[in-house]
């Protein structure tokens, strides 16, 4: 079916609505200059409210988990503390700096404190000193200012961020702004996490970012994975169908569903047992736009891609979301991890269906994450200059434009 | 000494694919997929696809919780079957082209079995 709506959507120039983003080429310096790394570090990741995880890595009182921030340069502890609430903390002894939680990689645990294994310093799961053995061969200590030093941790729909300014700009709530007020009520309890997918790629955070924010690529680096399923015949080039970009540097845009398209058998049996699928869209009605979702309400919708500014990918439809965060490490290097959720499941069959969309994924992801290292490589000498973007490509012009402002603010 | 079947005596006709395609964890069945040549999936394919209401009746007569033991390797060679799927149904072969090294992707995987 030819939706009148989706052609008027689809043929829309959505750059030309944001006039301050321009249309011209940019250039891949951002993506290749160590010194622009730098103050990518300095002035946004070091500003910027950064989803870390979900809240469901702490359920319990004294669930804690250490994640290596790299572009924070520290190492973060995040625990539920006696009295319910989710802190963070850099893991570091305020003795000699040791980590509290030592070791490398991502660390998950529960206790009822935490004790340096250095000197045998003690910490409750508030933060606050318990301890320090042999105390009396110190000199004058002020205890006061012996906590763990705490990261800002904030909340929201379940979502850990933190912020390492000693003093936020803006509360998590003004950060996330009417970007953050229209996903409010997308229903994620539906949802139960089903695998986290990671690597190190050797590549700049943005690159990765960017394979990720836009659809012009599914026909040609997914045509044997993905089907046609995203190429309705009034829209072949699977043009955006909705885009809102935000001043906060968050954006969120809506992608077209072939509704024709005929999904092979297994997807059907993954459509019967699950009731939809990834790879298969029935006609967008109220049953499948989910709040938050689908905000032009066009019938042929598929998903809905959006951006928490700096680095986090986040996807969703009514039949899956993942997140993908894009962590720099150095201007060439970045540590990806994607989490996908899938209804909530306790049958056998619903299990299958599962994993129709599992395998589905990592098909298509490992195509996605061949180009990064590949484009990393052949741009470092600079002799290339500039990208073209077209129009289907505006959330990756957004990016390095709100990037950008960042680097250059005063403050 | 006889080696005792893997799946129940109902689907015994599927018996000469367990040992191959019934692997336990999601990562075995990935590499057995993109390792087996075409006329393998194949075969495994065309066994299953007339038997899936069946199978999957079956295994949906208790919770994915309460699943016996007994029927796990028949779940692992359910789940295998929609891997090998996608190969004989979208991609025409047992991986993608040209990706990302498998190696280096590291999964978690979530689910209970």
């Amino acid at each position: 079916m030819n939706s009148p709506i989706n052609a008027g959507l689809s043929a829309q120039k959505w750059t030309l609505q944001y006039p301050e983003l321009g249309t011209g080429p940019l250039p891949h310096s951002p993506n290749t200059s160590a010194a622009y790394f730098e103050k990518e570090r300095e002035k946004l990741f070091k500003k910027a409210w950064l989803l870390l995880c979900r809240e469901d890595e702490v359920p319990n009182i004294g669930s804690y988990v250490v994640k290596q921030v790299s572009v924070l340069e520290t190492s973060v502890l995040l625990v539920r503390g006696n009295d319910g609430v989710v802190r963070a903390f850099h893991n570091s002894c305020k003795h000699r700096g040791n980590k509290v939680v030592m070791g490398s990689g991502e660390k998950v645990g529960e206790d009822k404190g935490f004790m340096c294994g250095f000197h045998g310093w003690t910490y409750d799961l508030q933060g606050k000193l318990r301890s320090i053995l042999d105390e009396e061969d110190f000199f004058e200590l002020d205890k006061s200012k012996l906590n763990l030093k705490p990261i800002h941790c904030e909340l929201w729909r379940g979502f850990v961020f933190i912020n390492a300014m000693d003093k936020p700009k803006q509360t998590l709530a003004e950060y996330l702004g009417d970007w953050g007020k229209s996903i409010e009520p997308f229903p994620f309890e539906r949802f139960e996490l089903v695998n986290v997918y990671s690597s190190t790629v050797g590549c700049n955070w943005k690159i990765a970012l960017d394979a990720f924010q836009e659809g012009y690529h599914a026909l040609t680096l997914h045509g044997k994975t993905a089907g046609g399923v995203f190429t309705p015949k009034d829209n072949p080039f699977a043009h955006l169908i909705n885009v809102k970009l935000y001043p906060e540097g968050h954006r969120h845009a809506s992608f077209p569903a072939n509704t024709e398209f005929v999904p092979s058998a297994s997807v059907q049996l993954g459509i019967k047992h699950a009731g939809n699928n990834i790879y298969a869209y029935s006609e967008a009605d109220a049953s499948r736009n989910l709040a938050g979702l689908n905000q032009a309400g066009s019938p042929e919708w598929s998903f809905d891609i959006n951006v928490i500014f700096p680095h986090v990918q986040f996807l969703a439809s009514d039949s899956f979301y993942v997140t993908q965060s894009f962590w720099p490490i150095s201007v060439d290097q970045c540590y990806w991890e994607l989490r996908q959720y899938l209804p909530k499941s306790e049958s056998v069959s619903g299990r299958i269906a599962q994993q129709n969309s599992q395998a589905a994924l990592r098909d298509v992801i490992r195509e996605d994450l061949v180009t990064l290292e590949n484009t990393q490589t052949v741009l470092r000498s600079g002799a290339i200059e500039q990208m073209q973007l077209n129009d289907s490509e505006i959330l990756v012009r957004h990016s390095y434009k709100k990037v950008d402002e960042w680097i250059n603010s005063p403050d | 000494m006889i080696k005792k079947p893997m799946l129940p005596n109902e689907f015994n006709d599927l018996e000469v694919f367990a040992a191959e395609f019934a692997l336990p964890t999601r990562e075995a069945r990935f590499q057995r997929r993109v390792e087996s040549s075409m006329d393998q999936i194949n075969a495994f394919y065309n066994a299953v696809t007339p038997k899936l209401d069946t199978v999957i009746s079956y295994l949906d007569r208790v919770p994915l919780s309460e699943l016996p033991s007994t029927d796990h390797s028949l779940l692992h060679l359910m789940l295998a079957y929609v891997d090998v799927s996608r190969v004989v149904e979208i991609m025409g072969a047992p991986d993608i082209h040209s990706g990302f090294d498998a190696g280096r992707l590291h999964i978690e995987d979530i689910a209970p079995i």
